[in-house]
């Protein structure tokens, strides 16, 4: 784009007339996953100017875009790839996190299934910056159809050329190869998603060494989201000028945002960093369809906040919503209404995390799996004592920061902030050995 | 490396890891993922510490607190777990604070929701990681209400090993074992989350070093089935000593319990076997107490085709006495087993000089031995190529199949400090690839190694020498490697040093041509000690094959020649086969019984120490050749171990009743040399495989076919 769309304020608003929506834009345009389609739209365009100003110049536009990883973490992606030993002439990995498993998360699978030729140039451009010749996809198992499109995606791509030997006649080299998981949340941690890709148990790695020094088969690797991806292509297409004219001052660009719960529209939506929740919820999801008491912001591991004007009007950036005590995470919003036990919908979730844990590290594996999801159970059931919820809390300290991997500190996002929140409830009850609300009897047995 | 372990400063190595610290510092973090020669993964979670580090400013230098003026410590927002932390210039390490206390009490309770706490029952008990850590940093107390998780308690993994998945407290360290140092992949976690377990999808853990998880496996999830319910750990006398079932004398504990040997356990020697044993040395010990003769016996009625009564030495002397007296001390043979010890062997050779006699052997033995310097083990691990001719080494040597792993890995070896081996080396990372192009092996039936080695045939080892030496095209790519290689070293073995001079010579031209070193791997034990003394048919002296002689003194050896007609006597520990010849038999001690010093492959004198095992009158040679003396009116030169000692002493200018627990390799030069050896006649090859000794395979015991059709019943 010219220079001349840089604008003097940046974009905050999906309603902000200067914003264009890029990552999502080709979603719902009939074929839109097949190859001419995304080339009719001005696919593998991005590629072809990555080629143009040369690999170290598009790791540069990566630093200067601001864009930090979509996986949750929200390191900066550009200086991930810059950590890779470029001149070591190793073989060299770039690996796409696939493994989209958190609840209230689903931005990834709509990426692969609709427009899954955005994610492969964004791996190829990504290889080419770092001098990978192979790149591998990391398929969360139950994405069916996810990963057909992105089989089928890599085979038009090879038959066109933007795949294998000397892609575009710029003599790079690169392949891509899908690898469905099967069935396990920690394969999202990266070490522990090299590990599966290896064929080995499934268990995070020790970090340091990090990916970028030793990762899959000990060789030099770097490891982003799917919308990372995505992301990459966009800013190598229209520049890093364009992306950073979105969002806030330290968090740059737009984002696909996920809305689940009693909303009138739940599903997935792109706006810029730094939008408010209420712009979300109101403007975009058309507002909940039941009192609500709490908001998870970004994925299920990210604390509760509450339904306040507070919060509602907090603009959803990483920042701020660490200010406000939560995380960014995923941008997976769930809403809990009002009238939903609060100690049954963490229970749901500190389930989740019990059966997911790897059972690599004690604490997660006997403090989560082995006795957090029983206190739940316990509580839910309406056998619980004075005492333990002050037990959960020492239990929670004893595990908070201690773990391995963040899987156990993840589960702790709901505990601990539902229990800030909404300590009345689970006092309730204790006492009356049933909640004033209802909650979900599918797990109750 | 300057690092702060609270309050004191201490100098430690860069690369440290955080735990080793603390220990250097002299204080102490509870651990169980982390072991000794395993890579750390941080995995229990037990050692906790609060941490910091100083920092650099933009412009380089360290930036200062500003109160203090001191650099200011950064400190993690988070207890970190020791064994995977790298200590780094400036550190300050909190090992002893509340909250460490408190973090480390809470993992303590976490790993104990799940595990049975049935320590009354259990073998571990007294010397169990987990037992001592609870009382050290737990609570005391459980504030866990639920059921405990149950699994398979009595799951015998194997013949030897026996699972109790209900005590696992998933440290990994079986695992990481087996790939690691083995390099063989039988364990690993079924299924996940609280509901891991430990199992091995093969039938029986095949593998020749797997006794070593019952040694570090920190609960008694994983126990010595061959000792199982034998004994309490404070009930066993623990003897350290070394196993002499192979020439790498591996550093042991016997543990006798009522004079009885009931559980051998690896005990470290960073230069010999690291901590580690194979299953032949571990377990290969329950034919001791099957069937053992411990009283000297006699033949009623004077003649062979008498039985066997119990006798006393008195009698026994008495006898022998009477026959010997009727033939020319010449004329009696001495011959003996190759483990017995550098003391018995003197004696042995000093008392064939006394009585005048030229036949004196052992067995098994090679005809000839090389003179060149062995490396060490440590430098088998170190090697940058190594070239095996004609052995099997899983069999021959079994540990130093260990060390060619280790130099399959790299060769890192850990760091040693004040208070032992690093617990946690960062330097030894998980699942490391082996570099297989550094190990070629040939020999003319496949063996175990050959699955390691990047190139590997069954061809006779001795033409793979002949050929190598005749510079055969097909071998372009060895003699690159060896060219190439710093540090190459060759291994021949029984298949190759059993053809005698010729063939020894080659392989000693080879060596030479590419500086390499050169490892024949010893017949037995000892062999490399006995090699240094006239232990050899001298003259017209009979050989073992040959055993033309009026009388022979025959100890620990199974077979005598069939046309055998003379005075037998036999000192052994069981009726073997040559004893159901013998005119007298003598009780014998094992060798976990003597005391006394063992040369190994490298040429490493290692001390053997008795262990509390009643073996009623049994003695060893040295006993033996006293009551000769007795017999025969002689006072023997040597006539125990400090006598040998002395002579030692005067030859080697060594004290060998004093040698470091590690043992030191011996300089033999101004000695008699091994060269003497070429006098002898044949090669003994043969009785390398008819010889008995332990299965070193699979750690069976094997009691002696003949004793055992001697004797009704046996329990194994
Ligand atoms: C327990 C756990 C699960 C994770 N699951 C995912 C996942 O499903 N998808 C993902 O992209 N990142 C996941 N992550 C984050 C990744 O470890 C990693 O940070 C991310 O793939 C990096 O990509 P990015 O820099 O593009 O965000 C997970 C992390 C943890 C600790
Ligand atoms: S916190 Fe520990 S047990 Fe849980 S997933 Fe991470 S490493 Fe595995
Ligand atoms: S985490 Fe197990 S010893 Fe450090």
């Amino acid at each position: 784009m010219p220079d001349t769309l840089i604008p003097p304020k940046p974009i905050t608003s999906a309603l902000d007339s200067r914003f264009k929506p890029s990552l999502y834009a080709r979603v719902g345009i009939p074929n839109s996953f097949s190859l001419e389609s995304y080339q009719a739209g001005g696919g593998y365009q991005a590629l072809r100017r990555a080629f143009a100003i040369g690999n170290d110049a598009v790791i540069d536009e990566m630093k200067k875009s601001g864009l930090r990883g979509r996986g949750g973490a929200g390191f900066p992606t550009g200086l991930k790839w810059s950590f890779m030993p470029l001149k070591d002439g190793k073989q060299h990995y770039v690996i796409c996190n696939a493994d989209e498993s958190e609840p209230g998360s689903f931005k990834d699978r709509y990426l692969m299934t609709e427009d899954p030729h955005q994610m492969l140039e964004g791996m190829i451009i990504a290889g080419f910056a770092m001098r990978a010749s192979m790149g591998y996809i990391y398929i969360r198992g139950e994405y069916v159809l996810a990963a057909e499109r992105v089989w089928a995606a890599i085979h038009d791509a090879r038959v066109a050329g933007l795949l294998g030997k000397n892609i575009l006649g710029s003599g790079f080299d690169f392949d891509l190869q899908v690898h469905r998981g099967a069935g396990a949340y920690i394969c999202g941690e990266e070490t522990a998603l090299m590990n599966s890709l290896e064929g080995l148990r499934a268990n995070p790695r020790l970090k340091p060494p990090f990916p970028a020094q030793a990762g899959i088969y000990g060789l030099p690797t770097t490891i982003n989201n799917v919308e990372s991806f995505c992301a990459a292509t966009q800013i190598i297409r229209y520049g890093w000028e364009w992306y950073s004219s979105m969002g806030t001052e330290k968090s740059k660009g737009n984002k696909l945002f996920q809305i689940s719960g009693p909303v009138q529209r739940p599903g997935v939506f792109e706006l810029p960093l730094g939008a408010t929740f209420r712009e979300m919820i109101f403007d975009f999801a058309g507002g909940p369809l039941e009192p609500i008491k709490a908001i998870i912001p970004g994925g299920s591991s990210t604390p509760m906040m509450p339904w306040t004007d507070t919060v509602l009007d907090a603009p959803m950036d990483y920042e701020s919503i660490t200010a406000q005590g939560s995380m960014l995470g995923t941008g997976g919003l769930i809403l809990i209404p009002q009238n939903y036990c609060i100690v049954n919908a963490t229970w749901n979730l500190v389930r989740f995390y019990a059966h997911e844990s790897c059972g690599k590290c004690t604490p997660c594996r006997e403090g989560i799996g082995g006795w957090m999801v029983k206190m739940y159970e316990k509580l839910v059931r309406g056998q619980g004592k004075p005492g333990d919820v002050e037990l959960i809390l020492d239990m929670s300290d004893n595990i908070g920061g201690k773990s391995f991997c963040a899987l156990a500190d993840a589960c702790l996002g709901p505990v601990l902030s539902s229990i800030k929140l909404f300590r009345s409830e689970y006092d309730y009850l204790i006492a009356n050995g049933k909640s004033q609300y209802g909650g979900s009897s599918r797990w109750a047995d | 490396m300057k690092v702060t372990v609270d309050g004191r400063t201490i100098e430690v190595p860069t690369g440290t890891s955080a735990i080793d610290a603390v220990f250097a510092a002299g204080l102490d973090v509870p651990y169980f993922c982390s072991q000794p020669y395993l890579s750390p993964i941080g995995a229990c979670r037990m050692c906790l510490v609060e941490a910091g580090s100083p920092r650099k400013g933009p412009d380089g230098t360290l930036i200062l607190d500003e109160k203090t003026g001191q650099p200011k410590i950064f400190w993690f927002p988070k207890p970190q777990a020791s064994c995977t932390l790298m200590a780094s210039e400036g550190m300050v390490i909190v090992s002893q604070s509340a909250s460490v206390k408190k973090a480390q009490a809470g993992m303590m309770e976490f790993t104990l929701i799940n595990h049975p706490l049935d320590c009354p029952t259990c073998d571990k008990g007294g010397a169990c990681e987990l037992q001592d850590r609870a009382y050290e940093y737990g609570y005391g107390d459980s504030r866990f209400e639920f059921d405990r998780r149950h699994a398979d308690k009595h799951y015998n993994l194997s013949e030897n090993v026996v699972l109790d998945q209900e005590r696992c407290i998933h440290c990994k360290r079986c695992v990481r074992y087996f790939e690691e140092v083995p390099g063989e992949e039988v364990l690993d976690f079924i299924e996940r989350g609280s509901y891991t377990f430990i199992d091995s999808a093969e039938e029986g853990l095949p593998s020749n070093f797997s006794g070593n998880i019952t040694d570090i496996c920190p609960v008694g999830a994983l126990l010595d089935n061959v000792s199982r319910f034998r004994g309490r750990n404070w009930e066993y006398d623990h003897t350290a000593t070394v196993c002499t079932a192979c020439s790498v004398g591996c550093s042991i504990t016997v543990d006798a319990r009522n004079g009885q040997l009931e559980r051998i356990q690896g005990r470290e020697n960073y230069q010999v076997n690291q901590t580690w044993l194979c299953d032949g040395g571990r377990f290969g010990h329950t034919w001791l107490r099957h069937e053992r003769i411990t009283t000297p016996m006699i033949r009623e009625g004077g003649t062979r085709a008498g039985a066997w009564v119990p006798a006393t030495w008195d009698e026994a002397i008495r006898l022998i006495r009477g026959k010997l007296g009727e033939i020319s001390s010449k004329n009696i043979g001495l011959y003996s087993h190759a483990d017995i010890t550098l003391e018995e062997g003197l004696a042995l050779e000093r008392f064939a000089a006394q009585l005048g006699t030229d036949s004196v052997d052992h067995a098994p033995r090679y005809s000839s031995a090389s003179t060149l310097v062995p490396p060490t083990l440590l430098e088998v691990s170190q090697a940058d190529f190594v070239l095996v001719l004609g052995a099997d080494v899983h069999e021959e040597a079994p540990v130093l199949a260990l060390r060619l792993e280790e130099m399959l890995k790299g060769g890192l070896l850990p760091a040693r400090y004040e208070h032992g081996t690093a617990i946690a080396d960062l330097r030894m990372p998980e699942r490391v690839v082996r570099q297989r192009h550094k190990l070629v092996v040939f020999s003319s039936k496949s063996n175990l190694l050959h699955g390691k080695a990047g190139l590997a045939a069954e061809i006779s080892g001795a033409s793979a020498l002949h050929d190598l030496l005749a510079g055969s095209a097909a071998f372009a790519d060895i003699f690159k490697s060896l060219e190439a290689a710093q540090k190459p070293i060759v291994i021949l073995g029984a298949e190759v040093a059993c053809l005698g001079r010729a063939v020894l010579q080659e392989a000693e031209t080879l060596v030479q041509k590419y500086n390499a070193k050169l490892l024949v791997l010893p017949a037995a034990s000892n062999s490399s000690g006995l090699s240094h003394l006239q232990l050899v048919p001298r003259g017209k002296g009979s050989s073992l094959q040959a055993m033309q002689v009026g009388a022979a003194l025959v100890s620990r050896l199974e077979q005598v020649p069939a046309d055998f007609a003379g005075f037998l006597m036999v000192h052994d520990t069981h009726l073997t086969e040559a004893a159901t010849r013998a005119d007298v038999f003598l009780p014998a001690v094992s060798s976990y019984e003597k005391r006394g010093t063992f040369i190994n492959l490298e040429g490493r004198a290692l001390t053997l120490r008795g262990a509390a095992i009643d073996a009623g009158e049994s003695v060893d040679l040295m006993g033996v050749i006293g009551a000769l003396g007795d017999a025969l009116n002689l006072k023997p030169e040597i006539r125990g171990v400090r006598s040998a000692q002395r002579e030692f002493q005067k030859r080697l200018n060594i004290d060998l009743s004093s040698l470091p627990d590690e043992g030191q390799i011996i300089n033999w030069s101004g000695t008699s040399s091994a060269a003497t050896f070429s006098a002898a006649t044949s090669s003994v090859h043969s009785s390398v495989t008819t010889m008995w000794k332990p299965n070193m395979l699979r750690g069976k015991n094997v009691v002696p076919q003949q004793a055992r059709e001697l004797f009704v019943g046996g329990d194994d």
